[in-house]
C-alpha cells in the first residue's frame, strides 16, 4: 500500500482505536497461546509414539512417568487453551465495544458541528447506516477477526517452523498440496472472465434486492391497480436472474473449485510415499519411523487455520469500506466559529449573496437586500427558485459562496454560533418531534421557561386543546400508543417552540399549512401580536399570506428578479402577476363530478 | 421434538426433503474425506511391522497399494466435491427463491391496512436480511451437522471394532461438554434480548438525533439532547460486554475445555489399559491418531451458538409473516349492481381504540361527497373502510346493495381508484407506470390519459419521453409531477369511484392548477368521495359530511350548512378570516 498523508483501511482504525490498542494487542497475544495449546496434543501424542516405540513389544516396560508427564501436558494444555481463549475473547469484546462507542460518540459530536447543510434527506440514511451498521461491522472485525487472524497467520507459521525444523523434506512434501491448492484459488479468481462473472453476480443480486424493496413498497399502488405477483413480472425476473447468475458463476468455478478442496485434503497422497522413500534410506527406521508419525497426524491439522485465515482476508475488505464511509464524517469540514459580538439591531441584510450546492448552477445568484427590524417579508416564487435556500443561509445550514449576510451590520460569520441560534429561529417544512414529552419538546424553545409559559406558546400556537387532548396532557411522550400527531400539529408544536425561543428573528415555512387551515387564523393572530418589532421571514406557497407584508421577494432561479409590496409588484413584475393569476385560478377551482353539475 | 420439528421447518424454509437429501450428500461427502483416515490406520499399521516383528523388511508393494488408494480417493474426490460445490452454491439459492417468490405471493394477499400499520422498510428487511442470514447459516450448519454425524458414525464403527473402552473414553467428553453448550446457548438468548432491548432503544435514539439534528442544532441544543443518548449508547455498550464476557462465553469455554480433554483422557486411559497388558500398542496408536479428528467439528459446533440464536431470531420474523392472515375472502361471491355507497352504524377501531363511532351515511352514485373534519376525526378511516383496508368492527358497509365482504376483493379493487397523497412510482418506464392502471392499454390510450392528467407535456420534454426510466421512488421527478402520473393511473383505469385525500402539502400555483385540472378528468362522472382540507375547493359538492371525533356532526350542501351555524360554519369562516400574515 502506497504512503498516503492520510491512514486508510486498517491503519486508520488502529489509529482510531487509540487507548484500547494495548487491549487488543493482548487479546491478540492471548488468542495465539489458545491456539498454540490446541496444537499441544500434536506434540504429546509425537511424545508417547517415542516412548511406544522404544517398548513396542514390551508394553509393560514403558517408562510409564514419561507417559503421566506427557499427559498432565496435554490436560495443561487444554486448561491453558480454555483460560487463555476465554480472556481473549472477554478483552478483544470490551475492546470492541469500547470503541465502537468512542467512535460512536466521536461521530456524533462531530455532527454537532457540521452546518446543517450537511443533513439533507439523501445522506440521513447513509448516516444511520455508518452510525449504526457500520460501526456494528468494525466490532465484529475487532472482537472476532482481528484475533481469530493473529491466530489463524501464527498457527500454520508455528508449525511449519516445527515441522521445517523435524524434517524439512517431509514438510516440503505436506505443503506441496497446499500450495498448488492455493494456486488454483488464485488462478481461478484473477482470470479476467471470472471477475466479470462475479460483477455480474452483485450486480444481478443487487437488482434482485431493489426489485424487492420496490415490490413491498409499492404494493398499496399494486393492490388498488390489482395487479399479481406475474405482472409484477419483475420480481420472479429478477429472482431468477439472480439464481442464473449464481448458477452461471458456481459452474464455471465448480473445476477449479473442486480441484483446490482436493487438493487442499491430499497431504497424505504426497505424505505417504515420500514417508516411506525416506525410510527406506533412513539410518535407523525405528529412529526415523517417529518423526514420520508426527507428520501424519500434524499433515492434517495444517489445512484448516489456512482456510480461516483466506476467510478473514475476504471479510476484512468489507471493514475498510466502513471504515473510509466513517472518516468521510469525521473529515468533513466544521463551521467555522465566529468570535466577535452579538450584534444588537436585527436587520437582517444580504450583500450580493451567491450559493451553489456544488453543481454549475447557482442556487442563489447575487442577492442584495435589506429587511428592518420590525418588518416581514415574504419570500415567492416557484419551486427550485431558491427561497428556502435564501433563508437557509441566514441559518448558515450553508456558508455562502461569496458576498455577506449580516444581521445588525455583523457579518453572521463573526457572530458565535451559539449566540447566532438565540438571535435566528425556524419553522421547518417537516417539523421535527422529540420522542419525548409533549411539555419538553415545546421546553426546547427555551429550557428555563415555567410550565405557564410553556402552555401559553402552545396557546397561541393553537395547540394547546389538542395536547390537553393526549392521554397524559403535556406530559404524554409524543410517538408512543395513541399520542401521534398529524402534520400540521406538528408544525404548530413547532410554530410554538419558536414562541417560546422569542427570537428577534423569525422564518416560516408555511409549506404544510393547508393541512390547518381551520387554525391558521388563530396563529395568525397570535403571531401579529408576538412578533412585534421582529424581523420576520416567511417563505410562502400561497400569495395571499405576504400580500400585507411590507415586502415580497420574488425569487426565481436563484435571482431576486423583483422586490417590492404586493400592490407594487402587481404592476411592475409580470411574473408576480402571472404568479396572482395562477393563485386565483386554483382558488376558484371546485371538485365536481360534472353528472349533475352545480353552479355556485 | 415439536419445537425441533417447526424450528427445522422455520430453517429449511419449508422444503425439508430438499434439505435432506442435501444433507445425505453432505454425509457422502464427508464419508469420502474420511477415507485418507483409514488408510493412515492401515499405512501406521504397515509402518509398524517392521517394528512388531523386527527383522522383517517393510512391505512397500502395500503401501503403494495404499498410495493407490489415496490417488483414487483424490480423484474421487474432486467429482464429489464438484457436485457437492454445484448443488450447494445452487440448491440453497435455489429453496430461498421458491421460499421468496411465495412470500410475494402472500404479501399480495394481505389487506392494505396491513400495509398502512407496517413499516415497508422493516418488510423488505425480512425479504432481504433474513432470507440470506437463514441461507447462511442452513448451509454452514448443515455442512457441520454432516461431517459430525459421518465422522460420528465411523469413529463410532470403527473404535469399537478395535477396543469398546478405549472408544467410549474418546467419546466421554461429549455427553460431557454438550450441557454447556445448550446451557450457554439459553443464557445467550436471555441475555440477548436484554442487548437487543438496550440495541434498539440506542438504534431509535441515533435515528432521532441524526433525523431531529437540525432542529437541535437551530435551538442549541445539540449538547442536551447528545447526553440521553449517550447514556443509551452506553447502556448498550455495557449489555453488549455482559453478554460476550459473562453471561455464555464462560459456560461455552467450560464446554470447549472439556473437549480438548479428550485427547488427554484417550492418551490416560490408554496408557493404564497398554500397561496393564490389555491393549495392543498397535490400537493405542490408532486411537491417538484418530482422536484428534473426532472433536473438532464438535468445538466449531460450539462457535455456532451466537449465529444459532439470531438466525432463529430471522426465521422467526419469516414466520410470522407468512402467519399474517389476509381478510377472508367471502364463500358466497355477489358483484353490486350499481355505486351506491352506504355505510350502516359503522364503528370501527384500531387496536383498542375506537375511532368511528356508528357511522350513518351515503354515497349515491354520480355524487361528489365531501368529508370535512379536524385531523384524527375520522375522514381518511372512512375512505379505507370503501376501499376495505381493514372491515368494519360493528355495523355494514355496502355498495350497490351489497355488504363490501360479500364482494370478491378483485372485483370490489376494480370499482375503486385511490389517490394517495404519497406516490409510488415504479423504477420502469413513465409508461409502465401509467400502465399499472390498465394493463392491456394501448400506447394511445395511455397518451390520452397522460393528456388528460396534464401529463403529457413534461413526458414528452423528458429525454426520452414515455420510455424515460422513472429513479427508485420516482425521485427525478416533482411532487406535482408524480401526483398527476398517479393521476393519469386512476384515469387509465376509469373506475366508476374515486377517493380522493386532498394534499395538505402545497405546491407553487401553477403544478396546482395543473393537478386540479387532472383531478377534474378524473371524478368527471363518478361517485366521487373526497377528504377535504380547503373548503373553497369542495363549497360546490353535491354533500358535505363534517366529522367531529369520529361522528358526523352535520350534513348538507354548503348553503345550508352555513346556514345551520354549526361546526362547519365556523370552520368556514376561521378559513375566510386567514388571510396574510402580520405583525401589529
Amino acid at each position: 500500500m502506497k504512503e498516503q498523508k492520510k491512514k486508510t483501511g486498517f491503519a486508520r482504525l488502529m489509529e482510531l482505536a487509540g487507548e484500547r490498542k494495548g487491549k487488543l494487542t493482548a487479546a491478540c497475544v492471548l488468542s495465539v497461546m489458545s491456539s498454540a495449546a490446541r496444537l499441544v496434543p500434536f506434540f504429546t501424542i509425537y511424545g508417547v509414539i517415542v516412548q511406544l516405540f522404544l517398548s513396542y513389544n514390551s508394553p509393560e516396560n514403558i517408562d510409564a512417568g514419561r507417559i503421566w508427564l506427557l499427559v498432565g501436558i496435554t490436560f495443561g494444555a487444554a486448561l491453558i487453551y480454555g483460560i487463555c481463549a476465554y480472556f481473549s475473547s472477554a478483552l478483544a469484546h470490551t475492546a470492541a465495544y469500547d470503541i465502537i462507542y468512542e467512535l460512536r460518540i466521536k461521530l456524533m459530536e462531530k455532527l454537532a458541528k457540521l452546518p446543517s447543510g450537511f443533513f439533507t434527506s439523501s445522506t440521513q440514511g447513509g448516516l444511520k447506516k455508518i452510525l449504526s451498521d457500520d460501526t456494528e461491522q468494525i466490532e465484529i472485525f475487532i472482537a472476532h477477526h482481528i484475533c481469530d487472524i493473529s491466530a489463524a497467520v501464527a498457527t500454520p507459521v508455528f508449525t511449519l517452523i516445527y515441522l521445517l525444523f523435524m524434517d524439512w523434506r517431509l514438510a516440503l512434501a505436506a505443503l506441496v498440496p497446499i500450495i498448488i491448492s492455493l494456486l488454483l484459488l488464485g488462478m481461478c479468481l484473477n482470470k479476467p472472465d471470472k471477475a466479470a462473472l462475479q460483477t455480474e453476480m452483485h450486480d444481478a443480486q443487487e437488482k434482485m434486492q431493489g426489485t424487492i424493496v420496490e415490490y413491498i413498497h409499492g404494493m398499496p399502488v399494486i393492490k388498488i391497480f390489482n395487479r399479481n405477483l406475474s405482472a409484477f413480472r419483475r420480481y420472479e425476473n429478477d429472482l431468477d436472474g439472480f439464481v442464473g447468475a449464481v448458477t452461471k458463476t458456481a459452474k464455471a468455478n465448480a473445476n477449479p473449485m473442486a480441484a483446490y478442496y482436493a487438493f487442499f485434503g491430499a497431504q497424505l497422497l504426497f505424505l505417504l510415499p515420500s514417508s516411506v522413500l525416506l525410510l527406506m534410506n533412513a539410518e535407523s527406521y525405528l529412529d526415523f519411523l517417529p518423526v514420520v508419525f508426527l507428520f501424519l497426524l500434524v499433515g492434517g491439522g495444517l489445512k484448516e487455520p489456512l482456510e480461516t485465515m483466506m476467510q478473514m482476508v475476504i471479510t476484512s475488505n468489507r471493514i475498510i469500506e466502513g471504515v473510509n464511509r466513517m472518516d468521510n464524517i469525521l473529515c468533513a469540514e466544521e463551521i467555522t466559529e465566529g468570535s466577535g459580538s452579538v450584534p444588537t439591531n436585527y436587520d437582517v441584510g444580504y450583500e450580493n449573496v451567491s450559493f451553489s450546492y456544488g453543481d454549475d448552477i447557482l442556487a442563489v445568484d447575487d442577492v442584495s437586500c435589506r429587511l428592518p427590524q420590525g418588518s416581514i417579508t415574504g419570500i415567492v416564487g416557484p419551486s427550485g427558485g431558491g427561497k428556502s435556500t435564501l433563508v437557509q443561509l441566514l441559518l448558515r445550514f450553508y456558508e455562502t459562496g461569496s458576498g455577506t449576510v449580516r444581521i445588525g451590520g455583523t457579518d453572521i460569520r463573526d457572530i458565535p454560533y451559539n449566540e447566532l441560534t438565540h438571535l435566528v429561529s425556524y419553522v421547518f417544512q417537516d417539523s421535527f418531534v422529540f420522542h419525548d414529552t409533549a411539555e419538553n419538546n415545546i421546553r426546547m424553545g427555551n429550557t428555563d421557561a415555567s410550565f405557564e409559559q410553556v402552555r401559553e406558546a402552545a396557546r397561541n400556537a393553537g395547540i394547546d386543546d389538542v395536547i390537553m387532548n393526549l392521554p397524559n396532557g403535556y406530559k404524554t411522550v409524543i410517538g408512543e400508543k395513541d399520542a401521534f400527531l398529524s402534520g400540521g400539529e406538528k408544525q404548530r408544536l413547532a410554530i410554538a417552540r419558536v414562541f417560546l425561543r422569542n427570537t428577534p428573528i423569525v422564518v416560516l415555512d408555511e409549506a404544510t399549512a393547508y393541512a390547518d387551515a381551520e387554525n391558521e387564523a388563530k396563529i395568525q393572530k397570535a403571531f401579529a401580536r408576538l412578533a412585534k418589532d421582529k424581523t420576520v421571514l416567511i417563505i410562502a406557497h400561497r400569495l395571499k399570506t405576504v400580500e400585507k407584508a411590507d415586502r415580497i421577494l420574488v425569487m426565481k432561479s436563484g435571482r431576486l428578479i423583483r422586490n417590492g409590496t404586493h400592490s407594487e409588484l402587481l404592476e411592475s413584475c409580470p411574473e408576480y402577476a402571472d404568479m396572482v393569476a395562477a393563485n386565483e385560478r386554483r382558488d376558484r377551482w371546485t371538485v365536481k363530478s360534472g353528472g349533475k353539475e352545480r353552479t355556485a | 421434538m415439536n419445537g425441533f420439528k417447526e424450528w427445522f421447518r422455520t430453517m429449511t424454509l419449508g422444503q425439508t426433503k430438499k434439505y435432506l437429501k442435501l444433507f445425505a450428500w453432505c454425509m457422502f461427502d464427508s464419508f469420502v474425506v474420511s477415507i485418507p483416515y483409514a488408510v493412515m490406520l492401515l499405512a501406521a499399521y504397515v509402518l509398524l511391522i517392521p517394528v512388531a516383528t523386527p527383522g522383517t523388511p517393510l512391505p512397500t508393494d502395500r503401501i503403494w497399494i495404499l498410495t493407490g488408494v489415496l490417488l483414487a480417493q483424490f480423484i474421487a474426490y474432486f467429482f464429489v466435491r464438484k457436485k457437492s460445490y454445484l448443488d450447494f452454491c445452487i440448491g440453497f439459492i435455489g429453496t430461498t427463491k421458491t421460499s421468496r417468490i411465495e412470500m410475494g405471493e402472500h404479501l399480495h394477499k394481505l389487506s392494505m391496512g396491513f400495509y398502512s400499520e407496517r413499516d415497508a422498510g422493516d418488510l423488505s428487511t425480512v425479504l432481504l436480511r433474513d432470507y440470506s442470514e437463514i441461507e447462511n447459516f442452513t448451509q454452514q450448519l448443515l455442512t457441520q451437522v454432516a461431517t459430525i454425524m459421518t465422522r460420528f458414525l465411523l469413529a463410532i464403527i470403527f473404535l469399537s471394532a478395535f477396543d469398546v473402552r478405549m472408544m467410549l473414553a474418546v467419546f466421554s467428553v461429549i455427553p460431557l461438554s454438550i450441557p454447556f453448550a445448550f446451557i450457554s446457548m439459553k443464557r445467550m438468548r436471555h441475555e440477548s434480548e436484554n442487548l437487543q432491548t438496550s440495541q434498539q432503544k440506542a438504534a431509535s435514539g441515533i435515528l432521532e438525533y441524526v433525523g431531529g439534528i437540525q432542529t437541535l442544532k437551530a435551538f442549541g441544543m445539540a449538547g442536551e439532547h447528545f447526553e440521553t443518548l449517550k447514556s443509551s449508547l452506553n447502556e448498550q455498550r455495557h449489555s453488549a460486554i455482559a453478554l460476550e464476557t459473562h453471561a455464555a462465553a464462560p459456560i461455552s469455554m467450560i464446554g470447549r475445555f472439556i473437549l480438548n480433554c479428550g485427547i488427554g483422557i484417550v492418551m490416560l486411559i490408554g496408557a493404564l489399559l497398554l500397561t496393564g497388558g490389555e491393549l495392543s500398542p498397535f490400537y493405542y496408536i490408532a486411537f491417538l491418531l484418530l482422536s484428534l479428528t473426532v472433536y473438532d467439528p464438535f468445538l466449531i459446533l460450539f462457535t455456532f451458538i451466537a449465529d444459532f440464536a439470531r438466525s432463529k431470531r430471522c426465521g422467526d420474523r419469516i414466520r410470522k409473516l407468512f402467519e399474517e392472515k389476509p381478510l377472508p375472502e367471502t364463500k358466497d361471491p355477489k358483484l353490486p349492481e350499481s355505486e351506491d355507497i352506504e355505510f350502516r352504524n359503522v364503528c370501527f377501531g384500531y387496536g383498542s381504540t375506537e375511532v368511528l363511532h356508528g357511522i350513518d351515511l351515503s354515497f349515491p352514485s354520480k355524487s361528489v361527497t365531501v368529508l370535512v373534519g379536524q385531523s384524527g376525526s375520522g375522514k381518511s378511516t372512512i375512505t379505507r373502510l370503501i376501499a376495505r383496508f381493514w372491515d368494519a368492527s360493528g355495523g355494514e358497509i355496502r355498495i350497490g346493495g351489497v355488504p363490501i365482504k360479500d364482494v370478491p376483493t378483485e372485483q370490489l379493487v376494480s370499482k375503486i381508484s385511490v389517490v394517495f397523497q404519497d406516490v409510488y412510482l415504479f423504477h420502469d418506464t413513465i409508461e409502465e407506470n401509467i400502465r399499472m392502471g390498465k394493463p392491456d392499454a394501448t400506447h394511445d390510450e395511455i397518451v390520452e390519459a397522460a393528456k388528460k392528467a396534464a401529463c403529457h407535456d413534461f413526458i414528452t420534454a423528458l429525454p426520452n419521453g414515455y420510455d424515460t426510466m422513472v429513479g427508485e421512488g420516482g425521485s427525478t421527478l416533482s411532487g406535482g409531477e408524480k401526483q398527476r402520473i398517479s393521476i393519469a393511473r386512476a384515469l387509465l383505469k376509469d373506475a366508476p369511484v374515486v377517493l380522493l385525500d386532498e394534499a395538505t402539502s402545497s405546491l407553487d400555483p401553477e403544478n396546482e392548477v395543473f393537478i386540479q385540472q387532472a383531478i377534474s378528468a378524473l371524478v368527471r362522472d363518478k361517485t366521487v368521495i373526497v377528504i377535504a382540507h380547503r373548503l373553497q375547493s369542495v363549497c360546490n359538492a353535491d354533500r358535505i359530511a363534517v366529522l367531529d371525533s369520529g361522528r358526523i356532526a352535520e350534513c348538507g350542501t354548503h348553503e345550508e350548512l352555513l346556514k345551520n351555524k354549526g361546526l362547519y360554519a365556523a370552520l368556514w369562516n376561521e378559513q375566510e378570516h386567514a388571510g396574510s400574515w402580520r405583525i401589529k
